[in-house]
């Protein structure tokens, strides 16, 4: 069964996930609250943790090419064991995107709007995003790569109008805090925003005509964009704020809004806002996506599109319920939420890996991704 | 049906989207602001509370949008002319500095705008009281931005966003202005809110902030730049003034745009121009503790005025006022470190270099660096001065007309 019948190219795939990445780069207040200055560490650990989770997830697509992972868990646990699960992960999806939502009404309403209700701005986003999903997964996607040069864009720009107020001494020293801080923001790096394209797996059916070594290419590359945006953030944030960075809840936008170049390029971190905004859309967009065709893949039905706005409605209700204020949303961010995550993007996944090995499964071999000849 | 349908709802989409985004039920005209220029605070009689001054650039009605920039009522002419102010002063009473504004947005017919600030400028009774509690409201506040510079006032602030200065009709901008000056000569000149909050939040570092005093009586008041005044944690304990703000300057390096003038004895007077101003620090732990700074220093310049050195050859010349200059460097800074060894206070920031350099012996040093390290700290100034130009003549007038 096919939920969505849109074909879209490797390369739009990788830009998708590249976007995806990059657009967790706002939110980067979650590390630099614990590590401070030395955020960066802990950044490139995770990152390098990710690469064989990015490999695992390569893995599974090359497997199962034309099954979403909702399938797959039907196929390794059975019928019941499977749909459980598959609830489980249509409650993180929808979660995620709650999460997703909620970050949007904050910081437009600290950045950009701060009168306007946050119920409203998110309302209609999510109109938005459901129009989009309502087309499909190639509507949603087909704006991947003009929004990744964005954000490189954005990034790269920054630095240019920050360099002068970039200080490499802020860098240093290195290893100062007790070793169990960088264990645990390690982990939230690898959890929270790189392993997140796990999310991905629901989306590999719509990609067609591929081979393995292309399947390859596109995962990594486009993860590596997601980590250089990433990492230049985390650098530039660091550098200009040196150890004030770890007072602020978005260390992002406070460094923007410091640029002041003679004057005349001062005050223009609106641009830079606009620019974020669009970049947390487009991500709430594939998430509700993601949460729509897992729903529909749960009960097993084609008529997605009616799915989407309802989904869409209750996610706007249920985001402002899931924190009484923003520094309760920080501190799960910190403690609960790395391990809700790690259970639906590690450790799930990496068993249902591990049984499908066991069975040999997929039994079809001929559906699976070939070697280029 | 469906298709009219669709393009009615898309209508109505954009309608609401365009009401509802764009805000324009708080939308405030600009008669209907305080646009303000300087924030002041000062300690209060009661000594519990602290008086908020906060200073409005007066818009003259009907001035039009190319009237804003002219600072105020000198623009307006006519009716008004010289008896309408440049500024209207807003002041309260109380806690805080939110609590402040709010009785001063109560008691006003117009809200206050804080996006436009200048300067926030803080009395120095108060800074000695000390002032990070009313920092908190200004870092957390959306609208009130970070790279505004702060001064302390010799004296009371307010006095100065009152003051009738004869430099410029609003002192908020003036000073703005002024300070924006200065950082094209040295960073260290400017220290904006984000400054202060990281050298607060740094590790045995005293803060430090730009002092200004009002001098001068009625109409023809003058703001001067007199120093630095410098914090423990967040009180003012002292001050430098403008020479020894001078070797701190330099000890930081990357100064530019200004210059730098050299004296022997009464009559011989040479400034240079500094084109580039570059200072490398090195640490250095000896085993008994000491620690040992070196700072290389090569300065590039060119003549920029030369008096007297009537007994010296032009060759000559040049060399003996490189060597000058070079002696003024280092002693301007190992007088300035004397200042800071006398205050207790490690405004240089070296504490901050060791813990950067050598991380695992600054844990075990840094107990100990304020009350005794620090005044045993070594400094060795190598100051190196080039005098690449002298300007468009090659001679000192003064010598050419004794020939």
């Amino acid at each position: 069964m096919i939920i969505d019948k849109s074909h879209v190219s490797g390369t739009r795939f990788m830009f998708t996930i590249a976007f995806y990445l990059q657009s967790s780069a706002l939110l980067t207040s979650f590390i630099s609250g614990i590590t401070e200055q030395e955020s960066w560490i802990p950044a490139i650990f995770g990152i390098l943790l990710s690469l064989p989770i990015i490999y695992m997830f390569r893995t599974f697509m090359v497997k199962f090419p034309d099954k979403n992972f909702l399938q797959v868990l039907e196929m390794t646990y059975g019928r019941v064991l499977g749909k459980i699960m598959g609830l489980g992960y249509i409650g993180f999806f929808i979660n995620l995107t709650s999460l997703n939502l909620l970050d949007l009404g904050e910081f437009t309403k600290l950045a950009i709007l701060p009168l306007t209700p946050q119920l409203l701005i998110t309302l209609l986003c999510i109109l938005v995003c459901v129009w989009a999903v309502r087309h499909g997964f190639n509507v949603v996607s087909r704006y991947g790569s003009i929004f990744t040069l964005i954000e490189f864009a954005i990034v790269i720009t920054s630095l240019i109008l920050l360099s002068n107020q970039i200080e490499f001494s802020n860098l240093i020293p290195v290893f100062q805090l007790p070793l169990i801080k960088y264990v645990q923001t390690t982990h939230i790096v690898t959890v929270i925003p790189l392993s997140e394209l796990v999310v991905f797996l629901m989306i590999t059916p719509c990609v067609k005509n591929i081979s393995k070594q292309q399947a390859t290419k596109y995962w990594f590359l486009g993860a590596l964009m997601g980590f250089i945006v990433l990492m230049l953030t985390l650098l530039r944030d660091i550098t200009v704020l040196g150890n004030s960075l770890h007072l602020f809840s978005l260390p992002g936008m406070v460094s923007l809004r410091l640029v002041n170049l003679g004057e005349a390029l001062s005050r223009i971190e609106i641009i830079f806002a606009v620019g974020l905004t669009l970049l947390l859309f487009f991500k709430i967009t594939i998430l509700l996506y993601v949460s729509t065709i897992a729903v529909a893949q749960l009960f097993g039905t084609t008529q997605y599109k009616n799915i989407a706005l309802i989904i869409g409605v209750f996610v706007v209700f249920y985001a402002p319920t899931l924190y009484p204020n923003s520094v309760a949303h920080t501190n799960s961010a910190r403690t609960i939420e790395p391990f809700v995550h790690g259970l639906f993007e590690i450790v799930l996944p990496l068993l249902t890996f591990i049984i499908a090995a066991i069975l040999k499964l997929p039994k079809d071999k001929k559906s699976m991704l070939k070697q280029e000849a | 049906m469906n298709k009219i349908f669709k393009r009615i709802l898309t209508v109505f989409m954009v309608i609401i989207s365009l009401t509802m985004l764009g805000g324009c039920w708080d939308s405030k005209e600009f008669n209907e602001l305080f646009v303000i220029t300087a924030t002041a605070l000062d300690v209060a009689e009661d000594p519990k509370k602290i008086t908020v001054t906060l200073q409005t650039a007066n818009i003259p009605q009907g001035a039009g949008p190319s009237g804003g920039n002219s600072s105020g009522g000198s623009g307006s002419g006519g009716k008004s002319g010289s008896s309408s102010k440049a500024v209207i002063i807003l002041k309260a009473e109380s806690q805080s500095l939110l609590d402040g504004i709010m009785h001063i947005s109560r008691d006003s017919n117009r809200e206050v705008l804080f996006q436009h600030n200048q300067i926030r400028i803080i009395g120095k009774e108060l800074a000695q009281k000390g002032i990070i509690k009313h920092l908190d409201m200004l870092m957390r506040d959306t609208h009130s931005r970070l790279e505004v510079p702060l001064a302390v006032v010799d004296g009371r602030a307010e006095e100065v966003v009152k003051a009738k200065l004869s430099q410029d009709p609003n002192s908020g901008i003036f000073l703005g202005e002024m300070f924006r000056d200065l950082s094209r000569v040295s960073n260290e000149y400017q220290v904006r809110l984000i400054d202060f909050a990281q050298m607060l939040i740094g590790e045995s570092v005293a803060p430090i902030m730009p002092m200004i005093k009002l001098s001068g009586s009625d109409d023809k008041q003058e703001i001067h730049f007199v120093g630095m005044a410098v914090f423990k944690d967040d009180k003012m304990i002292g001050s430098i003034d403008t020479e020894e703000t001078l070797g701190l300057i330099w000890a930081f390096g990357n100064v530019k745009n200004t210059n730098m003038d050299v004296k022997e004895e009464e009559q011989n007077h040479a400034v240079l121009r500094i084109k580039s101003f570059k200072t490398k620090p090195e640490v250095s732990l000896e085993k008994n503790g000491k620690v040992k700074i070196n700072l290389d220093i090569d300065v590039l310049t060119g003549l920029g005025e030369l008096k007297g050195f009537k007994e010296y050859k032009m060759e000559q010349l040049i060399e003996h006022v490189k060597k000058l200059a070079e002696e003024r460097i280092k002693d301007r800074i190992n007088d300035t470190l004397l200042v800071a060894k006398q205050m207790k206070s490690d405004f240089f920031r070296f504490g901050t270099l060791i813990s950067q350099k050598h991380p695992k012996e600054w844990k075990r040093l840094k107990k100990r660096w304020e009350n005794e390290l620090f005044m045993q700290v070594e400094l060795n100034v190598n100051a190196k001065v080039k005098i690449a130009g002298s300007g468009e003549i090659v001679q000192s007038l003064e010598k050419e007309e004794k020939k």
